[in-house]
């Protein structure tokens, strides 16, 4: 299984996004952190939206970045699957063409929204169908490409308590099924620990694990990137 | 008619892409080429007709090149008044488009782009489609404004009956000629027509 290797400099307004880890592939690793930590910007500069100042990135022996080279693969040419926080479908499409917006396999299509419980809902505009329906469409026309790796940028956060939890459960139980790096946005820390194989706690642009570890005061200056289940601890002991 | 309605499709056509270059791109000198697609805006008609019949005539660079190809002159032909008349008014096809396509979300396009897509292909699958307000708002302004060009068209293209002599041009001369019941009779078609287009713009811009 391919993996995900990321070492990326940004220069931004406010602080410079500084960050390097691995994904392996039918791994989740979630990039948890305060809003305006820069977790969006790391994924961008991942599907090619924006270009790094400095780094390289690579999935398995395939380069998508490397500035020492002059390397900057357009994100045409990732294959990767990307769904945005409040993701905003093609409203001129039925939620059917849009999931099959870019696949040429239509079986697959099919299996994907029935899987995603919107399969009657394929003849509909998206500013017909809730949120949720969205976001699930907003699913299947990531996964329909067949992406080598998956982007998830905070994508339930705009849902319902119940709704999410049940899109998230849906993901993580794909994970094994797809094989690939899958990296996941969240401000939320409980999200975070109850999905994540691997984790990384990104502020002001850098990995900081002591915002896992004690969100007020900022300590802990060891390992960068946390394990969930020693995270989980942690947390743990912070409770009474 | 024919003239507005050639009009309108040639220019929609050119337009449509021009639009998506101001609306999208950043290039030096951008703002000076914006300025020159909208100078028809601002210049008189008789001063813009006086460049184009110097630029399309037989001494003219276009005018010269296209006789040389095709041994008949530009100026004073119906193509002649086209040229004319595309020109005169391709700012209004182009400022309804480019505002359309600039009010697309950005993320709709980094999806298209994310999802394979081409510029060129996320441009015609997903800016066109949803830009039809603006493109169509483009159609009405641009059919109109050529429908009542006069003092461009009658600097290029002269009043030849049957081949330059459009109806704004026919009713000056009607009522040069004292004919007012003709002069009339078009003036009212040609005021039903344009009420009727600007009905039509009014229900494109409430969507």
């Amino acid at each position: 299984m391919i993996a995900l290797d990321v070492k990326v400099k940004k220069r931004r307004h406010d602080f410079d996004v500084d960050v390097s880890f691995s994904c392996k592939g039918g791994e989740m690793l979630v990039l948890v952190g305060p809003s305006g930590a820069g977790k969006t910007t790391i994924v961008r500069l991942i599907a090619g939206l924006e270009k790094p100042d400095d780094g390289r990135i690579a999935c398995g022996d395939e380069i998508w970045a490397d500035s020492g080279r002059g390397i900057h693969l357009p994100p045409q040419k990732r294959c990767l699957g990307y769904v945005f926080q409040d993701y905003p479908l093609f409203p001129h499409l039925t939620l059917g063409a849009n999931a099959a917006f870019s696949s040429h396999d239509g079986a697959e299509v099919e299996r994907l929204m029935k899987r995603f419980g919107i399969h009657h809902l394929r003849d509909h505009k998206p500013d017909r169908v809730s949120g949720g329906e969205r976001q699930r469409c907003a699913i299947c026309q990531a996964l329909a490409r067949v992406p080598r790796v998956l982007l998830l940028d905070e994508p339930f956060s705009a849902l319902d308590v119940s709704t999410r939890r049940i899109l998230r459960d849906d993901i993580v139980a794909m994970k094994g099924n797809l094989g690939i790096p899958m990296i996941y946005v969240t401000h939320d820390i409980s999200e975070a620990l109850a999905i994540a194989d691997v984790l990384v706690p990104v502020v002001a642009g850098t990995v900081d694990r002591s915002w896992i570890d004690s969100p007020r005061s900022g300590k802990e200056p060891e390992e960068q990137i946390l394990h969930p289940k020693a995270a989980r601890r942690r947390r743990l002991s912070l409770v009474h | 008619m024919k003239l507005a309605l050639i009009c309108t499709v040639i220019l929609l056509a050119v337009a449509a892409p021009l639009a998506g270059l101001l609306a999208y791109s950043r290039f030096r000198g951008k703002s000076f080429l914006e300025a020159l697609f909208n100078l028809p805006m601002a210049l008189p008609p008789t001063v813009m007709g006086f460049y184009l019949l110097i630029f399309l005539g037989p001494r003219g660079a276009i005018g010269s090149l296209w006789e040389q190809w095709t041994g008949a002159p530009l100026v004073f032909s119906f193509l002649g008044i086209v040229i004319a008349s595309a020109v005169y008014s391709l700012p209004f096809a182009l400022m309804p488009m480019k505002t359309a396509f600039q009010k697309i979300d950005r993320r709709l396009l980094e999806s298209a782009y994310i999802l394979g897509l081409t510029p060129v292909s996320a441009f015609v699958r997903v800016v066109l489609p949803n830009s039809i307000n603006g493109i169509a708002t483009s159609a009405v302004l641009v059919f109109v404004h050529s429908m009542g060009a006069f003092g461009v068209l009658l600097m290029v293209g002269g009043s030849i009956p049957g081949e330059t002599r459009v109806a704004s041009i026919a009713i000056y001369e009607a009522v040069q000629s004292l004919d007012y019941g003709e002069a009339g009779r078009m003036s009212l078609i040609l005021l039903a027509i344009s009420y009727a287009f600007m009905l039509v713009m009014n229900r494109l811009s409430r969507n």
